[in-house]
């Protein structure tokens, strides 16, 4: 059961990396897909309903890695429902990453295009994009780790810090009132930000690198507590800031940057918050990559994953090309196929793998061992 | 050595970006907007849009580079304004003239013509939220005569009208609160929002008399006024003590100067300035009737007093605060008279009760602005006055 890769990585940067699965794209979509379901309760779904479901998404994914310690997801898939079931479950995991890196990429695209440069063409952002994080991939998973723990730290504690400067204009009526249409649209607008919050399954591609696997769980929750409290932080920001007018906004949080304005002279600083998304939407891309690339080398049996960063990278830039005709089909993929698409992979399959193994008694710590 | 040669064909293809980015602006070419003014003209039975904008004047081709040098004399904008049938149109319209991009990334205000108010302001609202350059701080302003001619009066002490606004923006709320300019997200979110409409900054285009020795009289604006809205429909103007009443009400009231009569007089004798001041409104609904408390809390100084009588007591201190609470309470009744006048509810009563009362506000919400003029109000102040600047008692003339 030997890995592709021979690279370690820490409970701290496997929790960064967790955190990096989610974060990049959800502070720039979240909040006005949220708030337009939600309304003033927006920070329920996303900041408490979400974080809920991302625990139970932890603790299915979790419980199932550590039945199988070191072992990665399609060789135990392979021992749980047979080896032809295990490369079909592999198979699909790699057909929903490569799909899930073209929305990513497509959703870096259209942000850049629209808020920051309407004259390049959209591929060109993709070019860059996944020629960025194919090299690091290529580089392997130590690297990703810590380049993320740099990159996604740093931007996770700059974003609290640059949405609380507009604190001048926090006006938190805006909140009130909590509940008005009762728990319906606070669910209803929770499917997003969960699907979202459910990526943290991708903790099954890299638990076999952590030096103890028993670590993997905790991080992984302290990751989507982490992501509610920034993510709730945000959502109550925006909410405080513009009120309804945020489900208006395609990128609240860019209007929020733009915002800013501390004692006359602290403006204009939505080009800095520009830099931290490209290098975290980097960091994101390059995980969700490797994770692809190594489930296929995985799948396919090859003994190293290399040879196959480079057509993945091309299937994805065309993919993220030939996805969508326009912004709003974007987001009304999330809205409408999303949910289902995320949960069937980040949660249905887990479940399902997991009561067979518990059913056919695969793996794990066995009972009277 | 596959590795090496794909380096060097990297190295030798990053050489072609290096003159500069990819759709690059040199700032050479950007014709940069500070203000904009928006007017409606009729032409051939059509509506257009003439949009104003206000450019700075770039340095003139081999001017000095000491200040002052070319320029000298010629202000630092000029007014540029073309027509469209909608504003992208226009705003593209400006290139057939001038041979820069128009470039708005540092728009500091837009003035809109009373009129095309009237007939609403979301369209306008929409263009500037789409533009990727306008920022949500981006100031309104409302103008009584042609926008177009609000753009070309004088700015005073400062360079430009730009700049002149930003300060006044600030100065306004600190100084009188007399006045109070908001901003593009501010006012389309209380557009958007039910129960609360927006009030917007208007302007008072005056003739002054020369500012200078021989000099001839100067076309300037003063900022003095409100214009109310209901939903998005310029309604009609508060004056600028009802703006202060407004302002004293929703809590955003700073600070500002209260003439109040002590003994009775025909002028007023005292004066008290505010040093600070809190609002809050409540709203509550008994059957079919809404009622509504505003609760004020403000402090303030003694600043000037006409009279000679003992005032520097404890006692005379608390007379001047009840004087102050009722002339608190007087400027708000009457901002509260005239948004029920106008049916505006700038106060945003219907929102205060629709974040106290949801289930009420179900109730009232489809004919709000049928209730809006029956809503009692009642105003609670608690003012005092604290200190009595410099002098104790007044000087006796004996």
């Amino acid at each position: 059961m030997k890995l592709i890769e021979e690279g370690k990585i820490s409970g701290s940067q496997f929790m960064w990396l967790l955190v990096t699965v989610v974060l990049p794209t959800a502070v720039l979509f979240i909040p006005a897909l949220t708030i337009k379901e939600a309304g003033a309760s927006a920070w329920i779904s996303g900041g408490v309903v979400a974080t809920f479901w991302g625990i139970l998404v932890v603790w299915i994914a979790s419980t199932l890695g550590e039945r199988f310690p070191g072992m990665t997801l399609v060789d135990y898939s392979g021992q749980i429902i047979g080896k032809f079931g295990g490369k079909m479950i592999g198979a699909y995991y790699i057909f929903v990453l490569v799909h899930g890196i073209a929305v990513i990429t497509r959703q870096f695209g259209e942000f850049l295009v629209t808020a920051f440069m309407p004259e390049t063409p959209i591929i060109v952002f993709h070019i860059f994009l996944i020629a960025l994080a194919a090299s690091a991939v290529r580089n392997g998973v130590e690297v990703i780790a810590r380049m993320n723990h740099f990159v996604v730290s740093l931007m996770f504690f700059s974003v609290l810090f640059i949405f609380s400067l507009v604190f001048g204009e926090w006006n938190f009526n805006n909140l009130l009132p909590i509940l008005e249409e009762g728990i319906g649209p606070v669910i209803k607008g929770a499917f997003i930000p969960m699907s979202w919050r459910g990526q943290t399954v991708l903790l099954l591609i890299f638990m076999p690198y952590l030096n103890n696997y028993r670590e993997a769980r905790p991080a992984a929750y302290k990751a989507v507590v982490m992501l509610g409290i920034i993510l709730a932080a945000e959502i109550i920001i925006c909410l405080a800031v513009f009120g309804q007018l945020a489900a208006n906004y395609v990128f609240p949080a860019h209007a929020l940057a733009s915002y800013i304005s501390v004692g006359g002279f602290i403006e204009r600083v939505e080009a800095f918050i520009l830099a931290l998304w490209v290098a975290g939407i980097t960091m994101k891309v390059s995980i969700w990559y490797y994770s692809a690339t190594v489930l296929m080398a995985r799948t396919l049996n090859l003994q190293d994953y290399k040879p196959l960063v480079l057509p993945l990278g091309v299937i994805m830039l065309t993919w993220s090309m030939t996805l969508f005709d326009n912004i709003r089909q974007l987001v009304e993929w999330f809205n409408e196929s999303g949910p289902a698409f995320f949960m069937s992979w980040e949660v249905v399959l887990p479940v399902l793998l997991l009561i067979m193994a518990v059913l056919r008694k695969k793996g794990g710590v066995k009972s009277g061992k | 050595m596959v590795s090496k040669r794909v380096v060097i064909i990297i190295a030798l293809i990053l050489v072609f970006f290096l003159p500069g980015c990819w759709s690059r602006t040199e700032v050479e070419t950007l014709a940069i907007v500070t203000n904009i003014g928006i007017d409606t003209v009729e032409q051939d039975g059509h509506v257009k849009f003439l949009l104003t904008a206000n450019i700075i004047r770039p340095p003139l081709a081999g001017g000095g580079t000491q200040g002052g040098g070319s320029g000298a004399g010629k202000p630092v904008y000029w007014r540029v304004a073309s027509l469209g049938d909608t504003l992208s149109d226009a705003e593209r319209n400006l290139n057939l003239r001038i041979p820069r991009r128009i470039f708005y990334g540092h728009l500091r205000f837009v003035v809109i013509n009373e009129k095309v108010a009237r007939k609403g302001l979301a369209d306008i609202i929409d263009y500037l939220h789409r533009n990727m350059r306008i920022r949500p701080r981006v100031l309104l302003l409302l103008t009584p005569e042609k926008a177009f001619d609000t753009l070309i009066r004088q700015a005073e002490l400062e360079p430009d009208l730009a700049r002149m606004i930003d300060e006044m923006d600030r100065m306004a709320l600190s100084r009188s609160s007399k006045a109070f300019i908001d901003d593009l997200a501010h006012t389309t979110g209380q557009l958007t929002a039910s129960g609360i409409d927006p009030l917007v900054a208007g302007i008072t285009p005056i003739e002054s008399p020369p500012t200078e020795p021989e000099g001839k009289p100067v076309k300037v604006i003063r900022i003095n006024r409100g214009g109310a809205f209901r939903v998005d429909k310029f309604v009609g103007w508060l004056d600028s003590d009802e703006v202060r009443g407004y302002l004293l009400g929703i809590g955003k009231a700073q600070s500002g100067p209260f003439s109040i009569t002590l003994k009775p007089h025909s002028h007023k004798d005292v004066n008290i300035m505010m040093t600070r001041a809190t609002g809050k409104i409540k709203v509550d609904t008994d059957g079919d009737e809404v009622t509504a408390v505003i609760e004020i809390s403000a402090e303030g100084d003694l600043s000037e007093f006409h009279t000679t009588e003992e005032i520097a007591t404890d006692e005379g201190m608390k007379i001047l605060g009840q004087k102050f609470s009722d002339a608190i309470k007087t400027e708000v009744m009457k901002a509260v008279k005239k948004s029920k006048e106008l049916k505006s509810d700038i106060f945003g009563f219907g929102a205060a009760l629709h974040r106290d009362n949801p289930a009420e506000w179900k109730r009232f919400e489809k004919h709000w602005y049928e209730v809006l003029p029956r809503i009692k109000v009642t105003v609670k102040v608690t003012a005092y006055v604290r200190r009595t600047g410099m002098t104790a008692e007044p000087f006796k003339p004996e």
